[in-house]
């Protein structure tokens, strides 16, 4: 029953979105009562990086004339009320789109020592935060294996993209930083903590918190010269993960000043983020001092076989 | 080790190493010091914790060694030599690196089974306990016995019997001047330290209330292998049964409730609670409860109110907190005045990482012939707190002080071997037996 509901709000909304200006799918996690949204992004060009005029531009984010395919983006940061679904079994069970799904052969988080968010709220609409990279993608694996649509994280020019939503200012709002408190949760208004996801207003493509909440878990290893390791003339650029640390992360969070928000601005992940793991070996699923990172959805339009997913998976998670 | 050469070695090292020292990078020292002046250090008790204790001792910026090792089980010991001796320890230490060349263990120094601690602790200088906590009072005795010093996990103790012995041995490890550093590491963390400095000088006045919090979703659970003997599998599983845990109030909760006493500079004399096991039931989760709701009282008459929970999808919190006559201590780094105007708001972003604090201080002193540490007395007594809340959640009676700590309820087994039988047995449905308030007696 399940997967016919999922399905048929899938088609719905499809059919529905294409008359209207944002194509928006409304996906249920089946078996569950959680959905999300994802929208349409059409392929295109654009500048990625930060323009010289940008006072707060840094060695690490240079221009390059970028080109990615359409996809899916998530509307929203990933919540916990969604990843509970994967994290706990008692809200998972079989039901699937796919066949032969099994909600007892899926590798689970394993439970935090104690609430890594110190207290910052999960249930009710909360970015799911403190997750390690590999932990997000193995996420995205469980949901693909549920539905047999591949969702991954988004790679880092995917993820500018969607941000800039054809814009080239530092923020997806313009250059006056006086607007950031309309779209975006940072050192100054958020209290110390990340908020509920959706709250301020979306960037120009429907897109809520790309700047601050949380920052985003990207695909990418992290390189300082991304430009010039790229291989691929620059059309969906790619930098292979080789090793745990260190991944690419996008949009500053609730801890950071605003220019740590912008479009262009590049984080990578440290290992002191599990320094409050005592044990060896760290976690594979958690990031104790962490709760300023999340993560949010991508969905490449073309279909991917479970092989095809798995090799991808294998390739990318390394813990 | 012979301490006067290790502190005329110090003197004439200084100028050598003193550089690579104050620039903290771990891995830069100790090349050049001498056979005499190492720390020989070994490990009982080879899970994820002790492992990390382990690189931890081996990352205190002195010449440290890990000479041997012991678990009940081969294959933990082995999974830990590997994890140490990994060429990449970059997840730990946060630059490439390892600590391989640090350790020296041959075959014959890593000791299985149930007396292996024994043998393991007669290499060392200092020893590493971090079993299951019910293991502790008896290594922790025999570690002083041999006259070494201690870095331990907390709690010390499952039952009353165990902290008495606990407490003996602290007072013998203290007329040997032996240093002893618990796991509490809230005690090495800056952030706790400066606020609960503040609350001891009166910042607040007289504190009348704490209130602390474990409140938690769960933690794992090992499903029962084929062929194991009813002591293999408690052993794996050791979470959920008292003799090897506690109960989750003793094995995480005594973090909070120690807080409290050190703020208070006291232990509570008497304690009453309500509790249960509302969610996590079934054969797997032995016989502790999920939820524990206590109320301590201090000599003084303060309260301290006391909740700790393990069920998924529940309000999660850890804090601490404090009222007193003259203003509030919200939470850790924070101390308002009655109106709540913050007067003292700690930034902890930059602290050192305490768990790594523990081990560098302990190791320091050591290195320097000093004894500083004593920290098992009140490590037994913050324990003894916590078991005094179980007693008081399972039995639904007043518990007093005294009358917990001379109770004669042990809960180890009577013999240690494999195929020994656990004091506390499933049942013919698999279930284990769990307390029922009214119904049973605890002390």
């Amino acid at each position: 029953m399940n997967t016919r509901i999922f399905l048929s709000f899938l088609i719905l909304l499809v059919v529905h979105g294409l008359f209207s200006q944002n194509v928006i799918d409304h996906l249920f996690i089946p078996g569950t009562e959680q959905s999300f949204k994802m929208v349409l992004l059409p392929g295109g060009q654009f500048t990625m990086g930060s323009q010289p005029t940008d006072p707060n531009r840094q060695p690490n984010e240079g221009t390059h004339l970028v080109q990615v395919d359409s996809f899916w983006i998530g509307t929203h940061e990933v919540t916990f009320d969604e990843f509970f679904c994967f994290q706990f079994i008692q809200y998972d069970s079989d039901s699937a789109v796919t066949q032969g799904f099994r909600a007892d052969a899926v590798s689970r988080p394993s439970p935090p020592y104690f609430d890594f968010t110190y207290g910052r709220g999960k249930v009710g609409g909360y970015p799911a935060a403190t997750m390690t990279q590999q932990a997000a993608l193995r996420y995205c694996q469980w949901l693909s294996d549920k539905t047999g649509i591949f969702f991954r994280l988004p790679t880092e020019a995917e993820w500018e993209y969607a941000c800039r939503a054809g814009t080239a200012t530092v923020y997806s709002w313009g250059d006056d930083v006086e607007r950031a408190e309309d779209y975006a949760w940072m050192y100054r208004n958020s209290s110390g903590s990340y908020q509920r996801v959706g709250l301020k207003k979306p960037n120009p493509w429907g897109l809520y918190d790309m700047h601050g909440n949380v920052m985003e878990w990207c695909l990418d290893y992290y390189v300082e010269d991304y430009f010039g390791r790229l291989d691929t003339n620059g059309i969906n650029p790619l930098i292979v993960p080789v090793k745990k640390h260190s991944r690419t992360l996008r949009g500053g969070c609730f801890e950071d000043d605003v220019e740590r928000l912008r479009c262009a601005a590049r984080k990578k992940s440290e290992p002191k983020w599990q320094a409050r793991d005592p044990q060896i070996p760290k976690s594979k699923w958690w990031n104790p001092d962490a709760p300023f990172v999340g993560f949010r959805l991508v969905r490449p339009t073309r279909p991917f076989s479970k092989e095809e997913r798995d090799a991808f998976f294998n390739m990318v998670i390394k813990d | 080790m012979k301490k006067t050469n290790r502190r005329n070695f110090l003197k004439t090292s200084t100028v050598l190493t003193g550089g690579t020292m104050l620039s903290g990078l771990p891995l830069a020292q100790a090349a050049q010091s001498l056979v005499d002046d190492t720390i020989k250090v070994a490990l009982i008790g080879c899970g994820g914790r002790g492992t990390g204790a382990a690189v931890q001792a081996l990352l205190s910026h002195q010449s440290v060694r890990l000479v041997a090792m012991a678990d009940a089980f081969r294959h933990r010991l082995d999974e830990a030599y590997k994890n140490i001796t990994a060429d990449d320890l970059s997840d730990v230490i946060g630059v490439e690196g390892t600590v391989k060349d640090r350790v020296v263990v041959p075959e014959e120094h890593k000791y299985t089974g149930f007396d292996a601690y024994k043998k393991a602790i007669k290499h060392a200088d200092v020893v590493i306990l971090t079993t299951p906590p019910g293991f502790r009072p008896e290594h922790f005795k025999e570690a002083v016995a041999q006259g070494k010093h201690v870095f331990m996990e907390k709690p010390v103790a499952t039952d009353a019997p165990g902290i008495r012995k606990v407490l003996e041995a602290a007072a013998l490890a203290k007329q040997k001047r032996l240093n002893v550093v618990v796991g509490l590491q809230r005690h090495y963390q800056q952030i706790y330290r400066e606020w609960v400095d503040r609350l001891q000088g009166g910042v607040i006045g007289d504190i009348i209330a704490s209130r602390v919090y474990w409140n938690m979703g769960g933690l794992w659970v090992k499903d029962r292998k084929p062929d194991t003997t009813e002591m293999q599998y408690q052993m794996e599983n050791w979470y959920y049964f008292n003799w090897l845990c506690g109960d989750h109030i003793v094995e995480q909760h005594v973090h909070n409730l120690d807080v409290s006493n050190w703020v208070k500079q006291a232990y509570p004399i008497r304690a009453f609670g309500s509790g249960g096991r509302q969610v996590r039931v079934g054969s797997q989760y032995g016989e502790i409860f999920d939820h524990h709701v206590v109320e301590f009282e201090y000599a003084d008459g303060s309260r301290m109110f006391s909740q700790c929970r393990q069920i998924p999808g529940t309000k999660e919190d850890v804090t601490e907190g404090f009222h007193g006559t003259n203003g509030l201590a919200p939470f850790p780094g924070l101390i308002q005045t009655r109106s709540g105007y913050s007067v003292w708001n700690y930034d902890a972003k930059n602290d050192p990482n305490p768990y790594q604090v523990e081990h560098d201080e302990l190791f320091e002193a050591i290195s320097k012939s000093e004894y500083k540490f004593a920290d098992a007395e009140n490590a037994a007594k913050s324990t003894m707190t916590a078991i005094m809340g179980r007693l008081a959640t399972y039995s639904g009676q007043v518990i007093e002080w005294d009358a917990a700590l001379q109770s004669e309820i042990d809960l180890m087994p009577a013999n240690l071997t494999w195929d020994a039988l656990p004091k506390v047995l499933p049942g013919a449905d698999g279930m284990y037996p769990c307390a029922i308030p009214g119904v049973t007696k605890v002390i």
